[in-house]
C-alpha cells in the first residue's frame, strides 16, 4: 500500500506540474460535457417533436370524439362529423403516431436516432409508404456523425490513454532511470503496473464523473441502464490500458511506441471498420430500386368503373375470412370500399419486395456482426446504442410493432367499413393503440456477450503482455 | 585566423560570455578549459554564427562574422559534442554527403583515403554509423576538415567519452593538422589533453576569460593549480 | 545552393528508404488505396448495372401503361434513380446518406427515399473505406510518422550544427525536406491519379459526370496541395519542437484534432445554430400554404375565381364551359403551378438552413484543412449536397414538366365535363423523353466551396511564411 501511495503520489505531482498533459485532460472534460449537451439538445428536440404530434392527435381524436355531442349545422362541421363518424372517410382521414420515445440515457449515444425515424404518421393508407418517409436532415451532418458522450468515450478516451501512458517504459530509459529503479526489489514490472493503475483509476474516473453529469440529466433513473453503461466504460477502457501494457511490454522507445499506439487506434476506429463496411458493400450489394415501387400511390384506372371497382373489393375480401357477409353489402360505398381495398391489397403486394429488400439487409447485418467481436472499438459503440436503445435492432422492432399498429387500425376502420357500419362516440374509446415491443432480454443478452468478448480479450492481451514483459531484455 | 574583440553575449540579466579578447593564428591549439556554464561552447557557437554577439565581434580571416555568416564558413571546420552523424548511413556515405553539401567532388577513392588517414579502421568505412563508437564518430568528423581543407578547426569537447587510447589518437591528429597550419579552437574539460596537445590554454570562469598562458610555458602540476585556484574564488 | 537542396533531398530518401518499420507503412497505405478503389469500382460497376435495369424498368412501365386518362397518367407517374457518378469510386461522398430514388407524381413533389445507410446498422457510422479516405486521412499519417523527427533528429544528433557549419543554411536544409517528403506522397498520388484517369476514359460514362477529365486533374490538384500544406507543417513542428516526443505528440494532436474532432463539432454546432423543424411541420406550413395562399388574396377560392375572370376575358365568354378549352386542365395546372411556387419558397428556405450549417464547417476549414479537402473532394466527384440538389432539381423540372405536358393535353383535346371517358395513349407517354442526367459544369462548384479553395490556398501559401529565411542560421 505504501508503494501504491508514493507511486501515486509521483505520477499525481508529475502530472499536476505538465501543463500539456493537464491540457489535455481539461480538453477532454470539456468535449464531453459539450457531447452531452449536444445530445441533450437533439433528444430534447425530439421529445418536443414528440410531444406536438402527441397534441396533435390527442386534440383531433377529441374533436372527433365531440362532434357527437351536438349536431352540425355549417357545412364545415357537417363535414368533419362525416369524418368522425363515416369509415369511408375516417379510414384515410384519422392520423395516428407510432412513436418510439427516447431512452432515458438516448442523450449519451444517439445511435441510429438522426438516420432513422423516431415517429410515424399513420393512416389506413398503405403501410409502406409510410413506414419508408424520412426525416428532415442534412446528409453532410449525418455523414459526419453525432458528437455525443458515447463518441468522445470510444473515440477519444484512448486517445488520452496513449498520450499517458505510451511513455511510462521509454521515458524512465531514455532518461537513464531504468537502472536506478532495476535496483529496487519490487521489480520493474509491478512498478509499471502500479503507475498504469494510477492512470487508469484517473481516466476511467474522468469517464465516470462526464456520465454521472449525463445521467443527471435523464429524466428518470434507470439502475439497470446506469450499471450497465458504467460497465461498458470499464471494460472498454480496460482494454485500451491492456493494449498499451502490451506496447510497453516491447520496451521500445517513446516515439516508437506513441506511432505503434497510435496506428493500432487508427486500425480499430477507422481502417477495420471501414475495410469491413467496403467490403460488406461488395459482397452483399443492397438493391433498393425494388421497393421504390412501394412508393407509387395507385389508383383505378377508371373511378366510373363499377365492375373493375367490385372486382377489387372482392378480391380483397379473399383474404379476410373475419368479413363474411359482407360481399353482399357491395353496393353502398363502393368507392370508398374499393380504394380502402386496393390499398390493402398493395400492401399485400409489396410485402414480399419489402421482405425481401429486408432480407438483403439482414444479411447483410449478419454477416458483419460476426466481426464485432475482434473490433472492440465497434463492439462498444454497438453496446452503448443498445443500452440506451437507439441501435438497429430496436427500430426493427419498432417497424415490426408498426407493421401490427397498422394492421389494427386497417381492421378498425374497413371492419366497419365493409359491414357498412358508422363510427359511433364509444368507439373513441377503443381506438387503436401503438404498442412497442421491444425484447428487453434478447437485447440484455446482446450487451451481455459483447461485454464479456470485450473482457476475454483484455484479459487475454493482458495476460500475454505479462509474459511478454518479462521475457523482453533490453 | 580567429579573433574576438570585446565579444560578449548576454540573455538577459544572465551573461553567458563578457568581452572575450582572443587572438588564435595559423598552428595554434588554443584549449578553453572551465567548467560547465563557462563560456566555452558560447564562444566557439559566436565563432560560427549560430547566435548573435550582444556586442563585440568575432572575426573569421579578417572578416567579421556577423557581416559576412556564409563567407566565413568556407574556412570553418567544426565538430560538435557527441557528434553522431546520420545512423543509417555508412561513414563513407556521410562523408560524401557532407563533402558533396560543401561543393566537393571527391571520388570513393579519395573518400575512403580521408577516413583511413584520419584513423578509422578499414573495415569500418562501409559500416552504418550506428556500430561505431564515439571515437570512430569522431574520426569522420576530422575526415570531413581534412576534405574541406579548412584552415580553422573548431571543437567542442572532443575527448569526453573517449577512452585514452582513442583520445590519444585523436591529439595526434590534431598535431598533423597542427603541422598542416590549422588553427584550432577547443573547449574541453580534459585539462591533461590541453596541457599535451595545446599550444595555448585560456581558462574560462561565468563568461570571464580568467587566465591566458602557452602551454610550453607552464608545468601540469602549475596548470593544475592554478585551474582549481580559479574555480574555487 | 539548389545543389544543396537536391542533395539533403537524396539524404533524406535514402535515409526513409532504410527504415523498415516505415516502408512496411507506405506499402500498407499503398495496398490499402488500391483494395479501395478497386472495391469502389466493383460498387460502381454493381449500381451502375442495378439502376440502368430499375430505370430501364420504369420507362417500360410508363409507356407500356395503357390507355388512360392524362390526369391519371399524372398521377400514375414515374421514378427516376438517383445514379452514381464514376468519380463516387473515388470518394463515395454523401451517397450513403442522401435518398436514392424519388416518385414522380402531379399535385405531391415527393421526399428522395431510401438512404442506403438505413438499415445498415451501427457499423456504418465508422465510415467506409474509400479512397478518398485513404489519402486524407490516412495518407498524411504516414507523412507524420516519416516527418515528425527530421529535425528534432538533426538537432539531437549534431548533424543540424554540422550541416549548418558547412554553409549550408537553414532553408536549405528545410526545402531539401520538403522536396524529399512531397516525392514519397507524389510516389503514391501521381500512379494512383493517372491509373484514376485511365480507369476514368475506359469507364467512359461521362453521360452523367461533366467534365471527367478537369475533374481528375483538379483532385489531383487540391490533393497535392493538402498534402504539401500537410507535409510543410509536420516539418515546420519538428524544427520548431524541443524533441521528438513533443513534435509527434503535437501532430497527432493537430492530426486528431483536425481530422476528427473539428469536422464532427463543426457539423454538429450548425445543426445547432441552424436547427431544422420536423418534416411534419414542413409539410404542414406547405399544405397550409398553398390552401390559404401564401398572402391574403392568394388563397385557394381567390386564385380560382381570378382565373376564371381571366380566361372567360381572354375567350369573350360568359361561363368556362363556353371555353375552346377544358377549364378542368387550366385550374390543374394553375393549382400545379401555384403548388410548385409554394414549394420553391419552403425548399428554398430549407436550403438555406443547409446552407448555413454547412457554412461552419467550411469556416472551420481555415483551422482545419482536412475539412476542405473533404468538401473539395466531394463535390469535385458530384457526391456532394450541392450536386444531389441540383439533381433534385433536376428531377423537379422533369416532373413539372411531365404534370404540366399532361394536363396541357387535357386542357387542348379534352371537353369540359368529361373525364374517364377521355382516354390517351403512348402516342402522349411518348412525348415525355427519358430522363437524363448530367452533372453541371465543374466551374459552378467554385461559387459553393470558395471558403475551401481559400483555406488551402492559405495553407499552402503558409509554406512561404513557414520557411526560414535564407539569413535565418539561429538554431540556439
Amino acid at each position: 500500500m505504501k508503494l501504491i501511495s508514493l507511486l501515486w503520489w509521483r505520477e499525481g505531482f508529475s502530472i499536476i506540474r505538465n501543463t500539456f498533459q493537464m491540457l489535455l485532460l481539461f480538453t477532454t472534460f470539456l468535449l464531453g460535457i459539450y457531447a452531452i449537451y449536444y445530445g441533450y439538445s437533439k433528444i430534447e428536440a425530439q421529445r418536443k417533436t414528440i410531444s406536438y404530434v402527441e397534441h396533435i392527435e390527442r386534440e383531433e381524436f377529441e374533436k372527433y370524439r365531440k362532434s357527437f355531442d351536438k349536431s352540425p349545422v355549417s357545412i364545415q362541421e357537417k363535414h368533419f362529423f362525416d369524418i368522425a363518424s363515416k369509415p369511408s372517410y375516417a379510414w384515410y382521414r384519422h392520423e395516428y403516431n407510432a412513436i418510439l420515445p427516447p431512452h432515458n440515457l438516448a442523450h449519451l449515444s444517439l445511435g441510429q436516432r438522426d438516420v432513422e425515424p423516431y415517429y410515424r404518421k399513420l393512416t389506413g393508407m398503405s403501410l409502406y409508404y409510410q413506414l419508408f418517409e424520412n426525416e428532415l436532415a442534412n446528409p453532410l451532418k449525418l455523414f459526419v456523425g453525432n458528437f455525443d458522450l458515447s463518441f468522445v468515450i470510444v473515440y477519444l478516451f484512448p486517445l488520452l490513454i496513449i498520450a499517458f501512458t505510451y511513455g511510462l517504459f521509454a521515458e524512465e530509459k531514455e532518461k537513464g532511470m531504468l537502472p536506478l529503479l532495476k535496483l529496487q526489489t519490487i521489480g520493474l514490472r509491478k512498478i509499471l503496473i502500479i503507475r498504469m493503475l494510477f492512470y487508469y483509476v484517473l481516466i476511467i474516473g474522468l469517464g465516470v464523473l462526464l456520465s454521472l453529469i449525463g445521467f443527471f440529466l435523464s429524466k428518470e433513473i434507470d439502475t439497470l441502464s446506469i450499471c450497465l453503461w458504467l460497465l461498458t466504460i470499464i471494460c472498454y477502457l480496460s482494454f485500451w490500458f491492456a493494449l498499451m501494457f502490451f506496447l510497453i511490454s516491447l520496451k521500445k522507445n517513446s516515439s516508437s511506441t506513441a506511432m505503434s499506439a497510435a496506428s493500432l487506434w487508427l486500425l480499430f476506429l477507422i481502417v477495420f471498420p471501414a475495410v469491413l463496411n467496403i467490403y460488406a458493400a461488395v459482397v452483399y450489394p443492397i438493391d433498393n430500386t425494388t421497393i421504390a415501387d412501394i412508393t407509387r400511390r395507385k389508383g383505378l384506372e377508371n373511378e366510373d368503373d363499377l365492375k373493375e371497382a367490385k372486382a377489387v373489393i372482392y378480391e380483397y375480401l379473399e383474404h379476410r375470412e373475419d368479413l363474411k357477409g359482407a360481399d353482399s353489402l357491395l353496393d353502398t360505398n363502393v368507392m370508398a370500399k374499393t380504394y380502402a381495398a386496393f390499398t390493402s391489397l398493395n400492401d399485400h403486394h409489396n410485402r414480399q419486395e419489402v421482405l425481401d429488400y429486408l432480407n438483403q439487409i439482414r444479411l447483410r447485418k449478419k454477416w458483419i456482426s460476426l466481426f464485432r467481436w475482434a473490433n472492440p472499438a465497434v463492439n462498444t459503440q454497438g453496446i452503448f446504442n443498445e443500452i440506451t436503445r437507439t441501435d438497429s435492432g430496436t427500430f426493427q422492432s419498432f417497424y415490426q410493432s408498426i407493421d401490427s399498429f397498422h394492421k389494427n387500425i386497417t381492421s378498425f376502420y374497413h371492419d366497419k367499413l365493409f359491414m357498412n357500419k358508422q363510427l359511433k362516440q364509444k368507439d373513441y374509446k377503443v381506438i387503436p393503440q401503438f404498442n412497442l415491443i421491444v425484447e428487453n432480454t434478447s437485447i440484455n443478452q446482446t450487451i451481455m456477450r459483447g461485454l464479456i468478448e470485450v473482457m476475454g480479450t483484455t484479459f487475454l492481451i493482458f495476460s500475454f503482455s505479462l509474459v511478454l514483459f518479462k521475457k523482453i531484455t533490453l | 585566423m580567429l579573433e574576438a574583440k570585446d565579444l560578449t553575449k548576454k540573455y538577459g540579466a544572465f551573461t553567458a560570455l563578457d568581452t572575450l579578447n582572443l587572438h588564435i593564428r595559423a598552428g595554434d591549439i588554443f584549449c578553453l578549459l572551465g567548467a560547465n556554464g563557462a563560456g566555452k561552447s558560447t564562444t566557439i557557437n559566436l565563432f560560427l554564427n549560430f547566435i548573435n554577439p550582444s556586442s563585440g565581434k568575432a572575426f573569421v580571416n579578417g572578416l567579421d562574422v556577423e557581416k559576412n555568416p556564409q563567407k566565413t564558413k568556407q574556412w570553418l571546420s567544426y565538430i560538435p559534442e557527441n557528434l553522431q552523424l546520420y545512423q543509417n548511413m555508412t561513414g563513407l556515405e556521410n562523408l560524401r554527403f557532407f563533402c558533396g553539401l560543401q561543393g566537393g567532388n571527391q571520388n570513393q577513392e579519395e573518400l575512403e583515403e580521408l577516413l583511413i588517414q584520419s584513423g578509422l579502421q578499414k573495415d569500418f568505412i562501409k559500416k552504418r554509423v550506428s556500430s561505431y563508437s564515439k571515437g570512430m564518430r569522431q574520426k569522420v568528423g576530422v575526415a570531413l576538415a581534412r576534405a574541406k581543407g579548412a584552415k580553422i578547426l573548431l571543437l567542442d569537447e572532443p575527448t569526453s567519452g573517449l577512452d585514452p587510447k582513442a583520445s590519444n589518437e585523436f591529439s595526434e591528429l590534431l598535431l598533423e593538422l597542427k603541422e598542416k597550419k590549422v588553427a584550432i579552437l577547443m573547449a574541453t574539460h580534459d585539462l591533461f589533453r590541453a596541457k599535451d596537445t595545446g599550444t595555448h590554454i585560456g581558462i574560462m570562469k561565468e563568461g570571464i576569460l580568467v587566465d591566458k598562458m602557452e602551454t610550453n610555458q607552464v608545468s601540469f602540476q602549475d596548470l593544475e593549480q592554478k585551474y582549481l585556484r580559479h574555480m574555487h574564488v | 545552393m539548389k545543389n544543396q537542396i537536391f542533395l539533403i533531398a537524396q539524404k533524406e530518401l535514402n535515409d526513409v528508404a532504410r527504415q523498415n518499420s516505415l516502408k512496411i507503412l507506405f506499402v500498407i497505405i499503398t495496398a490499402l488505396l488500391g483494395f479501395s478503389l478497386y472495391a469502389g469500382f466493383i460498387v460502381y460497376k454493381q449500381q451502375l448495372t442495378i439502376l440502368k435495369t430499375a430505370q430501364d424498368e420504369k420507362r417500360a412501365e410508363w409507356l407500356d401503361q395503357g390507355d388512360k386518362h392524362p390526369h391519371i397518367a399524372a398521377h400514375y407517374g414515374t421514378f427516376v434513380f438517383k445514379p452514381k457518378t464514376l468519380l463516387s469510386l473515388f470518394d463515395f461522398g454523401l451517397d450513403s446518406y442522401t435518398g436514392t430514388s424519388v416518385y414522380l407524381e402531379a399535385h405531391y413533389p415527393h421526399e428522395f427515399m431510401f438512404r442506403p445507410v438505413q438499415g445498415y446498422g451501427n457499423m456504418i457510422r465508422f465510415g467506409e473505406l474509400s479512397a478518398a479516405l485513404v489519402l486524407q486521412l490516412l495518407l498524411p499519417l504516414l507523412i507524420l510518422f516519416i516527418t515528425f523527427q527530421t529535425f528534432t533528429k538533426e538537432k539531437e544528433t549534431g548533424t543540424l550544427k554540422l550541416l549548418l557549419s558547412q554553409g549550408v543554411t537553414l532553408r536549405s536544409v528545410y526545402l531539401g525536406k520538403l522536396l524529399a517528403y512531397s516525392l514519397i506522397f507524389l510516389m503514391i498520388t501521381v500512379p494512383f491519379f493517372i491509373g484514376l484517369y485511365i480507369l476514368g476514359v475506359l469507364g467512359n460514362t461521362r453521360a452523367v459526370l461533366s467534365d471527367l477529365g478537369l475533374r481528375i486533374i483538379l483532385l489531383f490538384f487540391i490533393y497535392t496541395l493538402y498534402l504539401v500544406a500537410f507535409t510543410n507543417f509536420s516539418i515546420w513542428i519538428s524544427f520548431k519542437s524541443s524533441s521528438a516526443r513533443n513534435a509527434l505528440l503535437t501532430l497527432l494532436i493537430f492530426w486528431i484534432g483536425t481530422g476528427i474532432i473539428l469536422p464532427k463539432t463543426s457539423a454538429n454546432l450548425g445543426e445547432t445554430l441552424y436547427p431544422l423543424s420536423s418534416i411534419k411541420k414542413f409539410k404542414e406550413e406547405i399544405q397550409n400554404d398553398i390552401k390559404n395562399g401564401m398572402t391574403a388574396d392568394e388563397s385557394k377560392e381567390k386564385r380560382l375565381a381570378q382565373l376564371k375572370a381571366r380566361y372567360l376575358q381572354k375567350y369573350q365568354v360568359d361561363s368556362i364551359s363556353q371555353l375552346p378549352l377544358n377549364f378542368q386542365g387550366i385550374r390543374m395546372q394553375e393549382g400545379e403551378e401555384y403548388a410548385n411556387k409554394v414549394n420553391d419558397f419552403h425548399n428554398a428556405i430549407l436550403d438555406e438552413r443547409f446552407e448555413h450549417q454547412n457554412k461552419v464547417g467550411s469556416l472551420t476549414s481555415f483551422i482545419a484543412p482536412y475539412i476542405a479537402v473533404r468538401n473539395l473532394s466531394m463535390a469535385l466527384a458530384a457526391t456532394d449536397g450541392y450536386s444531389f440538389n441540383d439533381f433534385k432539381e433536376k428531377t423537379e423540372t422533369y416532373r413539372r414538366h411531365l404534370i404540366r405536358t399532361m394536363n396541357k393535353d387535357m386542357a387542348e383535346n379534352s371537353h369540359f365535363g368529361e373525364f374517364y371517358e377521355y382516354k390517351v395513349g403512348r402516342n402522349l407517354w411518348k412525348t415525355i423523353s427519358d430522363f437524363r442526367y448530367s452533372t453541371p459544369a465543374v466551374t459552378q462548384l467554385f461559387q459553393y466551396y470558395w471558403m475551401e479553395f481559400a483555406s488551402l490556398s492559405l495553407w499552402v501559401l503558409a509554406i512561404f511564411i513557414l520557411i526560414p529565411s535564407s539569413n535565418k542560421n539561429k538554431i540556439l
